[in-house]
């Protein structure tokens, strides 16, 4: 009974409340993870049914199906949905879902900002959606390289769409991936080192590692590409100093890791199922690791190898070309490990397994044909042929959906409570993988045959269209497996019987709660000592409910969990959770609102949004911390712990240095694009540089110094004496705004004038918002103390404020320097 | 949190020593350094050469210091370890082409 009292007391504390303001308000992670996949996989269809009509408009020569201009928006959106609005948000929807359960913990690190990331991925995935309505859809293909989609050739609003819609989705994913590292790192149940945690929990956390520092570039990218078709800055002309192949660079520094990020994900589903379908455990557990580590890194330097028929030199082809085949090597350990691990155990053909080897046999193949494209020789008789299109979709298909498939098989009864195995699914597992090898099998050969991609028709008598026809009719195949698949989980959904509660004899813990999972996962958080936890303690699951684990009694209507030591595992402090908010959705859609007030060229308007947004995150911040300091708490089990309001380390404070970590990549690659127009782009160095002078770059750096000396003075002073001001900061950032305002009012040239003047424009722009940034966070946290929040021991506040102010002070002192010098020099 | 970043230092100096020799090689085609020449080679390519070489050797190092960590308990060590070999391997392997390849053709 005690844990029947247990279940209504935490579900009072955790759950939504009914009707559309609990819909609108909840931060519960399983609610927001089931959203994210079940939206992901309406986008799936979506970007499904395009394929369709282009395997239909293809299907035969000189087809009158649909004409050129509809088909580019075609293409366009079928590859940016499945890029940007399924990929990535199925497997974060699955992660919010699934990884804190994983990692014995009752929700994220930062609620509120998984809602605020749901929902800028729903306004923004909507804003495509609106696009293609409308007939207005992006048409420059997914990649968009300039100068097709720069305004001279693509000058309806289109682009515009893309550029802003998947931007303000990728913020979404930006938070999310902040949100996977922090908690990956900190709220494991204790005992959970990193070397027990479960491999799905490494895989996230290169993966979210990959999100901060491989979407910044494509963001960056992206602005510029907006403020070139808005304002005129010519970043990628020409004429004007600009260079299309920035472009490419920036956009390819994402896009390659980008399906790196996408296979993760899926490759940790695939670690994690395959050993409970083989009835063992799982072989190379550290080499899998290690893999990928490298993997993670590795895939980095590999962009160009989208890029080897721009003309470029020899010796950058070989650099990328020998990165791109030794890539194969820790992709080939995962493999070999799980090979390994079916030899090693006693596999049984349920129906995950049958997708992991439909997994198996066509990622393979796909990594065959990627190490074949990566020989540039072949990769140039290959470029831009439909041999590409088929390479891609076999690992993105192989590689992410059918262990996507395997996945929902595997932890259907988790997410309804009810499962059973029809004979329906295991016919559409073969339609599926019948009707995909058909489909794509054929493109490699009609591509060596010579066959470009992206074209809408193709002239009979080439050899082609036999092939054409028969891949046209694979994909319908495909699409009756899918719709199959879809009948099939209706079924379940509905006439299941009820599911025992560890169906497959699992030993992680997301297997130790009620099925469907309750709102707080677990009555009672777990001690963990072994890499299979309910190997050891198969009645773990009671004992939990039961609240025999830590913080296994509700109190004052906390939504507590525990944070831990990030490699050790060791139990740190009791971290106390918001609960459910209207800030999250009124935040996305105030940010929604610059962008649509960007889109429809209301550029005047645009500030205004950003403004309430500034303001939403003071309270967004505001609304959180205590006037008093509490000391340690007791959490079960005779043990204490201090709760997050004075800890030393908690979930906040790492939360900004990993969005710092993304914001400091934007930089970079900014400064990598400064760089690069400089050195390669045609034009420079521009007839004028900007006329350099000393007095606004010493200003910068004494007001640089003074803000984070003073940063710090008012840190020490807080821990000592119990309260400090932010008076010397404040002044530090101040100087330093109007050094960096000096020198765009009275130095600057116009931004229109060369790429060299635009860049120059940005770099300011990029420098005084994050100043002001920084000395708003300072002013905060000034207020915050003189209102009692801060004290000697609840210092994370003025702590947090210290990261920003030494990376204003960083990013303006560089951005002086960068701007100032050059004339300086000359 | 260092612990984990000591377990990818190798792959982190991978990553620089990438960078930096291919940042180094557009910078030597723009200034023209590959036609002035040092002995048998360019003075681009010689530069190439001593930064990738100079790359290995610190990985090399990190390689050698750390080979005992492979039989010790501590994972994020064997980590780090592992992390040195690949690092070693990958630049060695990557950074090859300095050798023989058109620097600006």
């Amino acid at each position: 009974m005690k844990a029947l009292r247990l279940h209504r007391q935490f579900e009072a504390i955790w759950g939504t409340p009914p009707g559309w303001r609990g819909a609108l308000t909840t931060v519960n992670h399983s609610t927001l993870g089931k959203r994210l996949m079940l939206t992901a996989f309406g986008f799936f269809l979506i970007g499904g049914v395009l394929a369709m009509l282009i395997r239909a408009q293809l299907a035969t020569p000189h087809s009158a199906f649909v004409g050129p201009a509809i088909f580019n928006q075609l293409f366009t959106m079928h590859g940016s949905i499945m890029m940007f609005l399924f990929a990535i948000p199925m497997f974060e929807g699955f992660t919010i879902y699934m990884l804190p359960k994983l990692l014995g913990t009752r929700d994220f690190a930062f609620p509120r900002l998984t809602a605020y990331g749901w929902w800028c991925y729903l306004f923004g995935g909507s804003l495509l959606i609106l696009a293609m309505l409308l007939g207005v859809a992006p048409d420059a293909g997914w990649f968009m390289y300039t100068p097709l989609s720069s305004k001279p050739y693509s000058p309806g609003i289109n682009a515009d769409f893309w550029l802003l819609g998947i931007t303000f989705v990728e913020i979404s994913a930006i938070v999310t991936a902040a949100d996977i590292v922090v908690t990956i790192l900190k709220l494991r149940a204790p005992g959970m080192s990193l070397d027990k945690m479960p491999l799905f929990a490494w895989y996230m956390l290169v993966t979210a590692m990959m999100m901060l520092i491989g979407f910044p570039p494509l963001i960056l990218g992206s602005v510029l590409l907006e403020l070139e078709r808005a304002f005129d800055w010519p970043f990628f002309d020409a004429t004007r100093g600009g260079d299309a192949l920035l472009w490419q660079h920036l956009f390819w520094l994402f896009g390659h890791p980008e399906v790196y990020i996408i296979f993760l994900p899926a490759a940790g589903v695939v670690s994690t199922i395959l050993p409970v379908m083989a009835r063992t455990r799982i072989l190379g557990y550290g080499w899998i690791v290690g893999a990928i580590l490298a993997l993670g890194f590795l895939s980095f330097g590999l962009w160009v190898h989208h890029m080897f028929a721009v003309g470029i030199p020899h010796m950058a082809l070989a650099f990328f070309s020998a990165a791109s085949t030794l890539v194969a090597v820790p992709t080939g350990v995962q493999i070999f490990a799980w090979i390994g691990t079916l030899w090693s155990g006693r596999p049984q053909m349920r129906l995950p397994m049958l997708y992991l080897l439909g997994f198996f046999f066509v990622f393979v193949m796909g990594g065959l044909t990627g190490v074949m494209v990566a020989v540039v020789p072949f990769d140039w008789q290959a470029h831009d042929t439909a041999f590409v299109t088929a390479h891609l979709h076999y690992v993105l298909v192989g590689g992410f959906v059918f262990p996507m498939l395997a996945g929902a098989y595997y932890w259907l009864g988790h997410l309804i409570g009810r499962q059973r195995q029809y004979t329906l699914g295991v016919t559409a597992f073969w339609l599926i993988f019948i009707g995909f090898n058909m489909t794509f099998f054929l493109m490699h050969v009609v591509g060596l045959l010579g066959q470009p991609r992206r074209i809408e028709t193709y002239p009979e008598g080439l050899g082609w269209t036999g092939y054409n026809l028969l891949s046209s009719v694979g994909s319908f195949v495909l699409a009756f497996g899918i719709a199959l698949f879809i009948i099939d989980l209706s079924l379940q959904f509905f006439h299941a019987p009820r599911t025992r509660r560890n169906p497959w004899g699992a030993t992680t813990l997301e297997w130790a709660m009620m099925l469907p999972s309750p709102s707080y996962n677990i009555a009672s958080i777990p001690n963990v000592d072994d890499r299979d936890p309910l190997a050891a303690r198969p009645a773990l699951a009671l004992e939990l409910a039961r609240g025999e684990g830590y913080l296994g009694e509700p109190r004052h209507g906390w939504r507590e969990t525990l944070a831990v030591e990030t490699a050790s595992g060791r139990l740190d402090h009791i971290v106390v959770l918001p609960g459910n908010t209207s800030l999250p959705i009124w935040t996305a859609a105030v940010t929604g609102a610059f962008f649509v007030a960007m889109l429809l060229g209301l550029y005047w308007i645009a500030p205004v949004p950003l403004i309430g947004v500034a303001v939403l995150g003071w309270r967004w911040a505001a609304v959180l911390g205590r006037r008093t300091d509490i000391g340690p708490l007791p959490l079960g089990g005779g043990e204490t712990a201090v709760t997050h309001w004075e800890a030393r380390d908690p979930p906040g404070w790492w939360g900004s240095v990993f969005v710092l970590l993304a914001d400091a990549t934007f930089f970079g690659s900014l400064l990598f694009g400064y760089a690069y127009l400089w050195t390669v782009a045609p034009g420079w160095p521009p007839p004028r540089l900007m006329a350099g002078s000393l007095i606004e770059p010493a200003l910068g750096v004494i007001g640089a110094g003074l803000a984070v000396v003073g940063a710090r003075a008012a840190t020490r002073r807080l821990a000592r004496d119990g309260e400090g001001h932010s008076g010397m900061a404040g002044a530090g950032l101040a100087l330093l705004f109007g050094a960096l305002l000096a020198t765009a009012l009275l130095r600057a040239p116009a931004p229109t004038g060369h790429a060299y003047h635009a860049v120059i424009a940005v770099m300011i722009g990029y420098a005084l918002f994050h100043v002001g940034v920084a000395l708003l966070i300072q002013i905060f946290v000034h207020r915050r103390g003189r209102a009692g929040y801060l004290s000697a021991r609840r210092s994370a506040e003025r702590r947090i404020a210290t990261l920003w102010t030494d990376y204003g002070a960083a990013s303006g002192v560089i951005v002086l320097l960068a701007t100032h010098l050059p004339g300086l020099v000359a | 949190m260092i612990a984990l970043l000591r377990a990818v230092a190798g792959l982190i100096v991978w990553a620089v020593a990438f960078s930096a020799i291919y940042g180094a090689q557009g910078l030597v085609c723009a200034r023209g350094w590959q036609d002035v020449a040092i002995g048998p080679v360019g003075l681009g390519r010689a530069l190439l050469i001593a930064l990738w070489l100079a790359f290995c050797a610190v990985l090399g190092r990190m390689t050698w210091r750390l080979r005992c960590a492979w039989h010790g308990g501590v994972f994020l060590d064997r980590l780090a370890a592992a992390s040195a070999v690949v690092g070693l391997i990958s630049t060695v392997y990557t950074g090859l082409p300095v050798v023989a390849t058109a620097v600006c053709r």
